[in-house]
């Protein structure tokens, strides 16, 4: 909307009905004029005919019996009707006898009457009448004070009921509603929109754009909720997606082991905890014997099948979990088991070697006999990982040296220490 | 010598019974007149006269011609205390105000007598004759004014045809001016001049107006008249003063009465009389004014016994004269300084046994 002044609607539409108003006004009063000018005519020509019916009689007789006064009284009162300007009398015998305004007689034409004698044998004199255009005036004056005050009147009543009606009815509750719409905000759009209106039996414009707002408001609320479902589905997926990568970052892809970037912070808090709780944990590691010649027979589908079929013994060997197991590195790995002492370690090791000696492992309906070396350490305080890694790996590497498809070290004392 | 002395002791005693039966009788006259009204004044004048004669107490009032005062004046004469009302009172039915005058009068004690005017035909209808609605109302006097109005019409008439006043229609042209519309003198002086008119077929009335007796409101009118009828050469008027107020007018126009038109009057003022000598006047009748005069010698009668109902309570008598300039002479040197010379007890019917008809003429008294 472009920066306008402010117009109050119910103040122009007042403003415009007070202006129809005067022009009404002045159209009625210009056609009352008029009406009254012409009725003024019809009433001075009735005039005139009722003192031809009524005062020549008289003048008559009182000119017969030649009464000057009464000629005279009779004229005054003929000239004290309002209407009359002046009057003049003109006898046969040329006197004259006059009444009212003498200035008002030079001005217009007069209306003549001729007074005959009582036996009505001839004229005895002539009554000549002008009207008085002050009493005209006055009355057309009077006339448009009455129907100023009255229009005036009505016009000022019909318009406070038209203000007070605007002002109650529409001003007040579209001020409301211009209130309200620029105060909602995202958190207040739930809040209901209150009018404040008198109750009513019917509804009206107000009502249906309250009603509008209330749908605006359902709808909006309506898309923000479904907003926020798909925000959380979405993120959701996400998380699920992080999840998924993490995993991937942290095993290996192949086997579903940890990977070898993983071990050192795993290990690093397997130490620590051993440390603050003074527990004993161990490490075994083994390495599969003999790879080369699997994958060189097999291919790398065979190697890849035996190094799946290699973790999936050993995690079914295990405690879920506790023990947690890691690919160092082609066909090596390294099992760590917690609230472990070594001999407990050796044994499990050896019960390993002995199960991946008796289950060959199926593939392409072939079986693949395998057996892997061992080497078991178990962690010394202040021990580091690599320390520990190095031990078990030594120990390991002592075990191939030994022969392969044992586990080293093989003497017990060790496990005293 | 022995039986007019013996006469003379039953007259006083007489007298003395009268006197010791109460106070002398007393009469209020309501005027209806002004105070400076010529034929007004003459007549209390003579009925001051006539009181002195019989010895009566004789109290005038004016009204001055306003027919208000004199019921107001009635008024208080009822408001006055028993002993200082009259035992009776004389006024005229002027301007129609008798009726009311007998109603205010009416339980008073005072006792009424109508002179002058009295009811008319249509008030006599309404209110009856004396004694018989207003007990207290005992009778009335009239002159008889229709022959007052014939005789000056004719004379005038008279004088048109000697002088040769006809107008080119070879008729003789009458303009009337009356007294006014509604007393009965003036209604009967107008019949009088019909009378005469109807009995010359050569004269033609070309308007009668009334001038209220007034000499100004005549000179007025007169005027008009002229000017409405200039081939009229004979004027008629109602009294004296109505007379001189149209020659008036007539002089100031250049014309003379007598010479270039001819009037007649009714009265007997000393300027109606002059102009009668002077030959500008063409006919004067009066005698009329003794009409209250005449009244107080029945007042007189009526209170010492002698009723005049057996002539009737509603007398009209022949007052008037017309007068001639030697007649006119003779009424100046014999009334100029009053109505004294006349005898009233003369005409009474108590003081003069022979008396059986009251007779109330005016020319005897200038023989």
């Amino acid at each position: 909307m472009p920066n306008l002044p402010f117009r109050s609607l119910a103040g122009h539409l007042i403003r415009n009905t007070l202006a129809l108003a005067l022009c009404c006004m002045v159209g009625v009063f210009g056609v009352q004029s008029a009406l009254m000018v012409q009725q003024h005519r019809a009433e001075f020509q009735r005039l005139v005919d009722d003192i031809a019916k009524t005062s020549v009689p008289l003048l008559a007789v009182s000119l017969w019996d030649i009464e000057p006064r009464t000629v005279q009284q009779q004229l005054n009162l003929v000239a004290e009707r309002p209407q009359v300007g002046y009057v003049l009398l003109l006898t046969g015998t040329g006197r004259q006898f006059e009444a009212g305004n003498a200035r008002l007689g030079r001005q217009t034409d007069s209306r003549r009457i001729s007074i005959p004698t009582p036996q009505g044998t001839g004229n005895l004199a002539e009554l000549q009448l002008w009207g008085n255009p002050d009493f005209e005036v006055r009355e057309i004056v009077h006339a448009a004070w009455t129907v100023l005050a009255g229009y005036g009147f009505f016009t000022v009543l019909v318009c406070s009921l038209i203000a007070s009606m605007l002002r109650r009815e529409l001003q007040k509750p579209l001020q409301r509603l211009a209130r309200f719409a620029s105060e909602l905000t995202p958190q207040t759009l739930v809040q209901p929109l209150v009018l404040d209106r008198p109750p009513r039996a019917r509804t009206d414009e107000i009502d249906q754009v309250a009603e509008g707002f209330s749908t605006l408001q359902n709808g909006l609320r309506a898309h923000i909720a479904d907003l926020d479902r798909m925000v959380a589905e979405r993120t959701q997926q996400l998380e699920a997606l992080a999840e998924a990568n993490h995993l991937l970052s942290i095993t290996d892809p192949l086997t579903g082991c940890l990977n070898r970037r993983t071990l050192e912070p795993r290990l690093l808090e397997e130490i620590e905890r051993a440390q603050r709780y003074q527990r004993p944990f161990s490490v075994i590691c083994l390495d599969l014997d003999h790879f080369k010649r699997i994958n060189d027979r097999y291919g790398h589908a065979g190697g890849d099948a035996v190094l799946c079929a290699t973790v999936e013994h050993l995690r079914r060997a295990t405690r879920s979990r506790l023990d947690w197991m890691v690919r160092l590195g082609g066909e090596e790995f390294l099992l760590v088991q917690p609230e472990t002492v070594l001999a407990t370690a050796l044994r499990n090791a050896e019960r390993l070697r002995e199960l991946l000696e008796t289950t060959p492992v199926l593939f392409e309906e072939q079986q693949i006999a395998i057996t892997a070396s061992f080497g078991v350490a178990q962690w010394q305080p202040d021990q580091g990982p690599s320390d520990l890694l190095h031990q078990a790996d030594a120990l390991l590497y002592q075990a191939k040296t030994a022969g392969r498809n044992q586990v080293c070290p093989a003497d017990r004392r060790l496990v005293a220490i | 010598m022995r039986s007019f002395s013996w006469v003379r002791c039953l007259v006083l005693a007489w007298a003395v019974v009268l006197a010791g039966s109460a106070h002398a009788v007393s009469v209020v006259f309501i005027n209806p007149g002004k105070s400076d009204e010529i034929y007004w004044v003459t007549a209390a004048q003579a009925m001051a006269a006539a009181a002195r004669s019989l010895g009566l107490e004789l109290e005038v009032q004016y009204a001055q011609r306003d027919p208000l005062r004199m019921l107001a004046l009635a008024r208080a004469l009822v408001a006055r205390p028993q002993a200082q009302r009259p035992d009776y009172v004389v006024f005229s039915n002027d301007s129609a105000t008798g009726a009311e005058l007998l109603r205010l009068f009416d339980g008073s004690g005072i006792r009424c007598f109508m002179a002058f005017s009295g009811f008319t035909a249509a008030e006599e209808q309404q209110w009856g004759k004396p004694r018989q609605h207003f007990k207290q109302w005992i009778g009335s006097l009239e002159p008889l004014a229709e022959k007052a109005g014939y005789i000056t019409g004719k004379a005038l008439i008279q004088a048109g045809r000697t002088a040769h006043a006809q107008a080119a229609d070879g008729k003789l042209h009458l303009l009337a001016i009356g007294g006014d519309r509604s007393t009965i003198s003036s209604v009967r002086r107008n019949q009088g001049l019909r009378r005469a008119l109807a009995e010359a077929n050569d004269v033609v009335l070309d308007q009668m107006v009334y001038a209220g007796w007034s000499r100004e409101r005549a000179a007025e009118k007169s005027a008009w008249l002229y000017d409405r009828y200039p081939a009229a050469r004979l004027l008629w008027a109602g009294n004296d003063l109505i007379a001189l107020g149209a020659m008036q007018t007539l002089e100031q126009r250049g014309g003379q009465p007598g010479k270039s038109m001819w009037f007649s009057g009714i009265n007997t003022s000393a300027e109606a009389m002059q102009a009668l000598k002077s030959g500008r006047l063409a006919a004067l009748a009066g005698g009329h004014f003794m009409a209250g005069a005449w009244a107080l010698v029945m007042l007189y009668d009526y209170h010492h016994g002698h009723d005049f109902a057996d002539e009737g309570v509603q007398l009209e008598r022949p007052m008037f004269v017309l007068f001639t300039p030697a007649m006119a002479e003779k009424f100046e040197a014999r009334f100029g300084q009053g109505y004294d010379s006349v005898d009233f007890r003369r005409y009474s019917k108590v003081l003069n046994q022979v008396t059986n008809r009251y007779s109330f003429e005016f020319a005897p008294l200038l023989r």
